[in-house]
């Protein structure tokens, strides 16, 4: 592993990228990093880098977030690859299935963040199409939702009721098995 | 979770929305039509999301339905060519089953008497899939010859064509069908050989399956019995044997039928025996019958148990009222979340 990751530094070295928020901050990042976000992975390849990648829909605070995600799973990206060359290797294997387990954790302590964070991850995960924080935010939602009442999935995401007592009812009757 | 504490500077006009592609991945995401429909009733925009019939569709096409019930679907009643009783045919599952409350639902919504058909009482249920339900009727002064007719119960749909005449169903008719894999199956010459139509290409072919080791067989079925593979059941003395071959290029260079799990029914409880029948199979799922071996009443009291393949739990579907070893699984969307199939 910790060869690997030399490895990747050395190489990453040579290609940095220039991430600017909504509120102008600028976030230096490996192309490694940066290419988890297909859409950053177009521009790359059109060579529309230079002087940075504005970002106008990310405020720095979540892009902050987004990046220390995307290095995260860069490496681990790194790590598969390097894995592959050494399959039969059962003591590299081991520390594979150590980091694995070690990403795990990072994404569960990464989702323990308050609602609205959570919805400006998602809108910046699909903004930037990065497929893996995508799913892991939007799936947080759906576990979280499991199992609730309306009420409590009102209550959990501070969302108003919008609807006429009228289209209450007629939802109440046409779906009364799922609240029994 | 985190997102539940109260932040209360931040008003509810300025939290960001999530616009309805995503709302729709995250909805997708749930696989217990209850848990759909509970979200669908926390605002007008979860409700618009999960209404749309574009989301409905997808959704079906993601996760099978859950199994709601039984349909009758007596042969005996069709073989004396006599009209059934105005009954609704269809039989719920029963709590503790979760599915109990969605299948009560799905019974009162839909009509399972079939009188949205002409002539409503002449037809009896010979097969159902995906929500609609093939009828044949059997008129008195056309013993040779078979109408039929495709509806949708919960909708009461019947396609513009209306029936379609068949010369006869011959040796099918007799013949439970299995499908598998995009393929139909029949079992045929004594438990040896299986009758497959691939629908792809609509070619028939043969398949051998295993020697049953002497042993008396009480019924067989094929299923899907997960991870690509064809599973066949049979049904022993007071055991279910599977057998599992690995399907590919649709049975084109198959290993061969491998020795699964023997899965244990019981046989004896508290000085009582009982029988046990295989009524059908659908998707992962295998239902049986089961019976006192000494009730000689009329109508017989049966239960209905099913096997999931993916869990091989066997769980208690519902009571029967007769012996209807011809009976169809129901597996469905509850209302409104089924659009119509037809």
């Amino acid at each position: 592993m910790a060869s690997a990751g030399s490895g990747d530094e050395k190489a990453a070295a040579a290609a940095m990228i220039t991430l600017i928020s909504s509120d102008n901050e600028k976030f230096e990042v490996t192309e490694a990093t940066a290419t988890l976000s297909q859409t950053i992975r177009h521009m790359i390849e059109d060579g529309c880098t230079d002087g940075g990648v504005p970002l106008p829909n990310v405020t720095s605070k979540i892009l902050a977030r987004v990046i220390e995600y995307c290095k995260k799973h860069a490496t681990a990206a790194a790590g598969e690859e390097g894995s592959s060359s050494s399959f039969s290797d059962a003591a590299f294997l081991e520390v594979d299935r150590a980091f694995l387990e070690e990403l795990e954790e990072f994404d569960d302590a990464f989702l323990e963040v308050d609602r609205a964070t959570l919805f400006d991850l998602i809108l910046a995960a699909n903004y930037l199409d990065i497929k893996g924080l995508l799913n892991l935010t939007c799936q947080k939602v759906a576990d979280s939702v499991k199992g609730k009442t309306p009420e409590q999935i009102r209550e959990m995401y501070n969302i108003v009721n919008d609807l006429t007592p009228e289209e209450e009812a007629e939802i109440r009757r046409e779906t009364q098995w799922a609240f029994e | 979770m985190a997102a539940a504490r109260r932040i209360p500077s931040a008003p509810a006009a300025a939290q960001p929305a999530l616009p309805d592609e995503i709302l729709e991945d995250i909805f997708m995401r749930l696989d217990d039509a209850a848990d759909l429909a509970r979200a669908s009733a926390a605002c007008s925009s979860f409700r618009r999301v999960v209404s749309a019939r574009r989301f409905r569709r997808r959704f079906q096409s993601l996760h099978p339905p859950p199994l709601l019930g039984v349909l009758d679907g007596d042969w005996f009643g069709i073989q004396f060519g006599k009209p059934r009783p105005a009954a609704d045919l269809f039989v719920p599952v029963e709590p503790p089953h979760r599915s109990a409350s969605a299948a009560r639902a799905l019974a009162c919504a839909g009509d399972f008497t079939f009188s949205f058909l002409p002539d409503a009482r002449s037809w009896w249920p010979r097969d159902c899939r995906d929500g609609r339900v093939l009828l044949s009727s059997r008129v008195a002064n056309a013993i040779a010859s078979d109408n039929l007719v495709v509806c949708d119960p919960l909708h009461r749909r019947q396609p513009e064509v209306g029936t379609c005449h068949l010369p006869s169903w011959g040796y099918f008719g007799h013949l439970r069908r299995f499908y598998a894999h995009g393929c139909f199956f029949w079992v045929v010459g004594s438990e040896r050989n299986a009758l497959m139509l691939d629908t792809r290409g609509m070619k028939f072919s043969i398949i051998d399956l295993p020697p049953n080791n002497g042993t008396s067989s009480k019924g067989t079925a094929i299923v899907e019995a997960g991870e690509g593979r064809l599973g066949l059941l049979t049904l022993g003395d007071g055991a279910i044997d599977l057998s599992c071959m690995i399907w590919r290029n649709n049975g084109v260079g198959a290993e061969g039928w491998q020795h699964y799990k023997m899965i244990p029914l019981t046989k004896h409880c508290d000085g009582i025996n009982y029988d046990w029948y295989i009524m059908d199979a659908a998707g992962r799922y295998l239902s049986l019958m089961v019976l006192r071996s000494d009730c000689y009443d009329i109508p017989v009291r049966s239960v209905c148990f099913v096997l999931d393949l993916k869990t091989m739990l066997l769980k208690r579907l519902c009571a029967l009222n007769d012996m209807v070893a011809h009976s169809h699984l129901y597996a469905s969307f509850p209302p409104p979340l089924a659009p119509p199939s037809l």
